[in-house]
């Protein structure tokens, strides 16, 4: 089979990986080597979909000798298979890499033969890469479930970042869906990958030279939307997952029907993006914004409102914490704020040293007015003119880009009121409040 | 400052010119109230004084900067020089007499319209140099890595560090077609020249079977279910396609057609 035709048909079946990034790793160039990290990552390209493209994302097989239900790649699905050599897939990364197409390589596989002979296979690509090649770019690297402990600790010496995927987001959904996997072959590796980035990064303290440990850390990603879970059990579980398992990123993959089964939804379901962006605007605030799972998504409704997001939501419900002065009010009170990120609350807390801000100022610094007027203060005073109703608030919180996701198919959706307010109930409807 | 009269300054061009426009500005007790360089002459209504440029005089104003102001702030100069808009020089002038004012709380004072302006500027031109990070691409011919860019404001000297560092065994060559000049590197050696024209070699057939792979895969890895154009419009916006290998129109010498984007993946 012709080179060009193997990459598309592997790129084909990694695409639905989520994860693109190439973050976390810090790393010059070197004399004689090809290739560096920067921290922050770069983005090279965009696909149709507006998904980033940084690194090559390829398996080196879609073989599989398993039969995921949920999964293109599975053993009963009829489609073209094909498998890169070594050799061949570390050539093509370095000649991608020299005329600057990619930030490095996302290597993921199915699972040939057996889950150790697919993990050599892999190691033997990424040790052409670092060792022959001396590739000093980015290499995220699938943890294969199954393989031996060994074999994970050499993908790891080799890799920036390694991911095991969580699949679903509960043990039921688990077996129901892939039987040849089961909670404990997905989390052994997770913990492994965790302990060796612990070890790595403490022995690093000790001795310059330590062997690093997978430096970018590792994540993982569960499918949204195949399975019954709600909002707040996916958001608590990836808390969780954070906390105990110190993972980099948890990212939601909204589902897209590839086959049609009884146990899946059927193959005309829409894969549901909004729901997607929600939990990524949850995670999110979990990560930088210092909120908590069990705060953003109450039990009694557990699920997040199609039309707030979820810090607007959050904000919307606990009016008493508002309005805030802006010049006096901690960096933690500012982030909670709706319209201010973590960028314009660090430049209030700069610039308010300097001298104290005004309404304009804010709008300067790039705080988005229209939603945070609502909550805040500037010297003791509200935006001159504004009339502060629970209905204008919430009317002005509703994003545009957002209700057209919701609307799909073009529809037009009447505004206010408006339909399947799941959060607005709580709201405090009836009295006006006037700061 | 006590404003004595209003003088238009004419300098040659160089961040050097600018310093020492400052140097005029401050040991003449003066506000000039436009600076132009004799690259690009204005019509003005002020005397024009000339200033000329002095290394000496320019480097005690630079390292002022670091000295009254902070390092912080001559970066922001240094920077907001490359940008390309109109009054960019006087706009550093305000900045900087602001800066010898309040010292190093200046780069922090975000409500001031002169230093919001400056660091917007600052930010856009870092951000522009980011983005070509990315989306540059370069093309193999007779051996030498080639790129074209078209950016907003001058981002060579931003690039240079960046692409030396991670191909420091290449000879490759980054030309700027918005303002004539190339990026030359050679392994442990680079340099900035100007460069109006740059004949081209043709693209080798080992060439274009790498950008067809290329092509190929960026339509693979679309996922058809999610197609968004607005979405790769918002962190791809049109004005780099022209150089991005993956979503330029083909070279006119037949490169076959990917008529199939839309239903490919």
């Amino acid at each position: 089979m012709e080179l060009s035709e193997k990459l598309r048909i592997l790129a084909d079946s990694a695409k639905y990986d989520v994860a693109c990034t190439s973050s976390g790793s810090s790393r010059a160039g070197a004399p004689g080597a090809l290739g560096s990290c920067t921290p922050a990552g770069i983005c090279h390209s965009f696909s149709a979909d507006g998904r980033c493209i940084s690194l090559l994302k390829v398996l080196m097989t879609n073989c599989c000798v398993y039969d995921c239900k949920y999964c293109v790649n599975r053993r009963s699905n009829d489609l073209p298979r094909a498998a890169f050599t070594p050799r061949e897939l570390a050539d093509l990364t370095i000649q991608f890499y020299r005329r600057n197409y990619i930030e490095g390589l996302f290597l993921s596989s199915g699972i040939l033969k057996s889950p150790d002979y697919t993990c050599e296979r892999m190691i033997e690509t990424l040790s052409i890469l670092r060792h022959e090649y001396q590739f000093r770019g980015y290499i995220h690297s699938k943890a294969i479930p199954g393989a031996d402990s060994r074999l994970i600790a050499a993908l790891g010496a080799l890799a920036d970042r390694m991911s095991v995927n969580i699949e679903l987001p509960s043990r039921e959904s688990l077996a129901l869906l892939c039987p040849d996997k089961s909670k404990t072959d997905i989390l052994k590796p997770m913990a492994q990958i965790q302990s060796g980035i612990r070890q790595s990064s403490s022995d690093l303290v000790k001795y310059r030279h330590a062997p690093q440990f997978a430096p970018a850390g590792q994540s993982t990603q569960m499918i949204i939307g195949a399975t019954p879970e709600t909002d707040r059990r996916i958001l608590t579980l990836s808390q969780s997952l954070y906390r105990k398992f110190g993972l980099k990123r948890v990212f939601f993959s909204a589902y897209i029907p590839v086959q049609s089964d009884s146990l899946l939804p059927s193959l005309d379901t829409k894969p549901p993006l909004l729901r997607e962006h929600r939990l990524y605007q949850a995670d999110w605030l979990l990560r930088f914004y210092g909120f908590e799972a069990e705060e953003l998504l109450e039990e009694d409704s557990p699920d997040f409102d199609p039309l707030l997001d979820p810090k607007c939501c959050w904000a919307l419900r606990h009016m008493e914490f508002f309005p805030i002065e802006v010049n006096t009010a901690p960096y933690e009170m500012l982030l909670r704020v709706p319209g201010v990120g973590v960028k314009s609350a660090l430049r209030i807390a700069a610039a308010r040293r300097a001298g104290s801000l005004d309404f304009d100022a804010l709008k300067k610094i790039g705080v988005v007015l229209k939603r945070a007027q609502y909550f805040l203060l500037c010297r003791g005073k509200t935006v001159p003119g504004l009339r502060i109703t629970p209905a204008g608030a919430y009317r002005a919180m509703i994003s545009q880009k957002d209700l057209s996701l919701l609307g799909g198919g073009g529809e037009q959706l009447s505004l206010y009121p408006a339909p399947a307010l799941t959060g607005a109930a709580a709201l405090p409807w009836g009295k006006e409040w006037v700061h | 400052m006590i404003e004595k009269d209003s003088w238009a300054y004419e300098y040659d061009g160089s961040l050097d010119g600018l310093l020492c426009c400052v140097f005029e500005g401050f040991s003449r007790r003066e506000r000039p109230v436009q600076i132009f360089s004799h690259q690009a002459p204005q019509m003005t209504l002020y005397p024009v004084r000339q200033i000329a440029t002095d290394p000496e005089r320019a480097g005690r104003v630079w390292r002022s900067l670091d000295q009254k102001i902070s390092p912080l702030a001559r970066d922001w100069v240094e920077q907001g020089f490359l940008c390309d808009f109109d009054g960019k020089e006087l706009l550093i002038y305000r900045f900087l007499e602001l800066g010898y004012q309040k010292g190093p709380a200046v780069t922090n004072m975000l409500g001031n319209p002169v230093v919001n302006q400056l660091f917007s500027q600052v930010r856009a031109i870092g951000n522009e140099a980011h983005l070509l990070k990315g989306f540059l691409r370069f093309e193999e011919r007779s051996g030498v890595l080639i790129a074209r860019i078209e950016p907003k404001g001058f981002v060579l000297p931003l690039l240079a560090p960046h692409f030396s560092s991670r191909f420091s065994g290449e000879a490759f060559l980054i030309h700027d077609l918005a303002h004539g000049a190339a990026l030359l590197h050679r392994p442990g050696a680079w340099g900035i020249v100007p460069v109006e024209h740059l004949e081209l070699a043709p693209l080798t057939s080992e060439e274009k079977e790498f950008q067809r792979m290329w092509k190929g895969y960026y339509d693979a890895i679309a996922i058809r279910e999610r197609e968004n154009h607005r979405c790769r419009l918002c962190h791809m916006p049109r004005r780099y396609w022209a150089h991005i290998t993956e979503v330029s129109a083909p070279e006119p010498e037949g490169r076959p057609a990917l008529s199939s984007r839309a239903s490919a993946g």
